[in-house]
């Protein structure tokens, strides 16, 4: 089965509007900050190659709407995502309270294998403007909590910080799609080897 | 979201029954209008609502985009719902407020614009995507079709945004951005994948709603909206002054004047369709000058706050497109001197993030990867797209012929090239400056332009775009979602849509240095994986 030259991994990037998740994408991917201040539709996705354990993967990056009215369509966006990025602003306290929401929004619509060991990364955006978090030890537990979680404050406007957070996306992305090929892919079933015999017994 | 702000507040759908008399949410339209006091035409609430956001001032930054404090949207719903009123000053969050308007819409029974009607707003936009003018008398006459409520609240809604993007300045939310936004609450489209294409074209029809306000909703003798909405703030005293310096600026600068005797702003175009800086931000600067000038040469040292109500009596006409415009002479000049100088840089700053090929062209290469993959490649490459020279004028030719012939483009950003009488800027068509922008807004606007991407930086043969699944696949679908993660090589029997399939070509960048081998497309289990799955 293992046909394939190299993993492929989805992530997907949720958190409220505003709080940059085109924008770290964008960092991310093209190494660029735009001032355009423009609400996603829909859905878009970019992907960057990236190296993880002597591993070259390819990383979809899938950016999503974060107003209202698309919350509902996540399933077609969800599917087959191996890591979960959630994105709040670091200067807009409440949209680190809407992680937890997002998160089962997640859990509930991609459905994954086992949703206490998905993979998760929070990222607390706009460190240019504000240095750190105020909401920064809540946030910790909060991600502490809930098991397989990384937490990263960045910027995605001067780039402090987002390579690194994406790279600990990828691992994660590539554990758990190692993970589930495992599971999917069990030790291949044995024919009995009986061919012989059968023939033997044909009295025709 | 909805579901979570259920979660939020459990007990919430049992006081609503008991006071069912005066709900608010999910009321059908009619309902609420005969319920408002007389002479409003439009729900209590969003009367409220509006007048509210106006007090707090429209300039705070990302408002109607920004998502409020769900538990105090809850709280407000609650509130509206229980006594007929909230205490709106009281949160002092106006994002809240914003959202609870938004939420209130899309909870309607029916849609602003009725969802039967949706389809015909769909195909007028589709129909007419290369006729502005015509686009928008059709839409202005389904838009007279409407029930006389839906008409209202329509109407009062568009005036509010006419007047939230006109501060576009201070609170970030250009036309388009507005539109995208309000899109979805003032429109009802199907769930699901071709609900969300169709969502694309709908927002681009709430665009030129609020662009166009004029010229499809504004009655002959109706005030623009933004007199009226900034007469409590700025023009208590000033409103007939500003009246007579009008008619005196008019008359002087000899610019055309609409039958109604208001000058045309010529400037107005689609731009912003494509993603660029907002036409009012230009009008602004433009008309700043050109009030300066006048200022000087007819008043002399006069006081400012002549030059402060020409200004603004110029601003309002900043949402007239200048259907009949030949407006030409000295002031077109220099408007247009200005408009080059002001978009070029607002161009390069913006450039950046635009997936917009020509215009990344325009810029240094990033260091990192530009492998955008999109399905709407494959459409291009299918079409028998010749080799494409590194020639951007010839990249627009070719782009615009493409239009016109066989790529369905929601987007506007076509009329500018074929309505030269509509395209105000000239200086638009020179590529180097300003290439045919794009929106961007991925699935659902799927337009070939993304393809460009690769054969303006990767013209050599083994560029991504050469996929080796094309001859297999010579039809993809411009939008389908629910295949994206099906692989065409894949042996397996692909459920949903049998006969769709999009894919993924394996995009590869000079930077990484790979080589044609690693071409082929990647495989992902994960398809199988589920299928599996669900079996076991």
């Amino acid at each position: 089965m293992e046909t394939r030259k190299r993993a492929f991994l989805k992530v997907i990037i949720l958190g409220d509007s505003g709080v940059g998740k085109t924008s770290l994408m964008n960092q991310y991917v093209n190494r660029r900050f735009s001032n355009e201040y423009k609400a996603t539709i829909g859905a878009d996705f970019l992907t960057r190659d990236v190296t993880v354990d002597n591993k070259l993967v390819t990383l979809q990056i899938w950016d999503t709407a974060g107003q209202e009215r698309f919350a509902s369509l996540g399933v077609a966006f969800y599917r087959g995502a191996d890591c979960c990025v959630l994105v709040y602003d670091v200067t807009a306290p409440n949209t680190m309270d809407s992680l937890d929401a997002w998160r089962n929004e997640f859990l509930e619509q991609a459905d994954p294998l086992h949703h206490d060991e998905f993979p998760f990364v929070v990222i607390g955006n706009k460190t240019d403007i504000q240095a750190k978090s105020e909401k920064n030890s809540v946030t910790q537990s909060w991600c502490s909590g809930k098991g397989n979680v990384s937490y990263f404050e960045t910027s995605a406007k001067n780039g402090s910080r987002v390579e690194e957070a994406f790279q600990t996306v990828a691992q994660k992305a590539l554990e758990q799609d190692t993970e589930l090929t495992k599971e999917a892919y069990p030790s291949p079933i044995q024919l009995p080897q009986d061919n012989n015999k059968s023939h033997e017994g044909c009295s025709c | 979201m909805d579901r979570v702000k259920k979660l939020l507040s459990p007990g919430t759908s049992k006081k609503l029954m008991t006071n069912g008399g005066n709900r608010i949410f999910g009321v059908p339209l009619e309902e609420l209008v005969l319920r408002a006091t007389t002479g409003c035409k439009v729900p209590f609430l969003v009367h409220r609502i509006c007048d509210f956001i106006e007090n707090k001032g429209f300039h705070h930054e990302g408002i109607f985009r920004i998502n409020g404090n769900a538990k105090i949207v809850e709280k407000l719903k609650t509130s509206f719902d229980v006594h007929g009123d909230a205490n709106l000053e009281d949160e002092d969050d106006i994002m809240a407020v914003a959202g609870l308007l938004k939420l209130f819409l899309r909870e309607l029974p029916d849609s602003v614009v009725p969802q039967h009607m949706t389809r015909q707003f769909v195909s007028i936009q589709e129909a007419y995507k290369n006729d502005n003018k015509g686009c928008i008398n059709q839409i202005k006459q389904t838009v007279s079709e409407l029930p006389e409520e839906n008409y209202n609240l329509l109407k009062y809604l568009l005036r509010f945004l006419v007047v939230i993007a006109h501060n576009e300045k201070t609170n970030k939310m250009s036309p388009m951005s507005l539109a995208i936004v309000f899109g979805p609450n003032l429109f009802r489209c199907d769930q699901g994948i071709g609900g969300l294409k169709d969502q694309g074209t709908i927002n681009q029809i709430v665009f030129k709603f609020i662009v166009h306000y004029e010229s499809i909703f504004a009655g002959v003798n109706e005030e623009l909206p933004v007199v009226e909405w900034n007469k409590p703030e700025i023009y208590d005293v000033n409103v007939n002054q500003s009246n007579h310096d009008h008619e005196e600026w008019d008359h002087s600068e000899g610019s055309s004047s609409t039958p109604l005797g208001r000058p045309l702003s010529p400037r107005f175009s689609d731009d912003e369709t494509a993603g660029r800086a907002s036409p009012f931000v230009l009008d602004r600067a433009v008309e700043r000058v050109i009030a300066m000038t006048i200022t000087e040469n007819l008043f002399g040292d006069e006081d400012k706050s002549i030059a402060n109500s020409i200004e603004f009596t110029k601003d309002l006409t900043n949402g007239d497109e200048g259907l009949e415009s030949t407006d030409a002479g000295s002031t077109d000049k220099d408007d247009t001197k200005r408009d080059t100088e002001t978009k070029s840089d607002e161009d390069a700053e913006f450039g950046s993030i635009k997936r917009n090929s020509a215009t990344l062209s325009s810029f240094k290469r990033a260091s990192g990867p530009q492998n955008r993959r999109s399905p709407s490649r494959k459409h291009r490459n299918s079409s028998g797209d010749p080799d494409m020279d590194n020639e951007v004028e010839e990249l627009l030719t070719d782009v615009s012929n493409k239009l016109k012939n066989n790529v369905k483009l929601p987007s506007d950003t076509t009329d500018n090239e074929k309505n030269p009488s509509e395209n105000l800027h000239p200086e638009d068509k020179v590529p180097i400056h300003h290439p045919v922008p794009k929106p961007r807004v991925a699935f659902l606007e799927l337009t070939n332009n993304t393809g460009d991407i690769n054969h303006r930086t990767s013209p050599d043969d083994t560029s991504p775009n050469r996929s080796p699944n094309n001859n297999r696949k010579p039809f993809i679908p411009p939008l389908d979602l629910t295949t994206l993660h099906e692989h065409v090589d894949s042996q397996d029997p692909i459920l949903a849509h049998k006969g769709q399939s999009v894919s993924y070509q394996r995009a590869k960048t000079k930077i990484n240095g790979e080589d044609g081998d690693d071409l082929q497309v990647i495989l992902s289990p994960r398809t199988n994986k589920l299928t599996k799955r669900k079996h076991e």
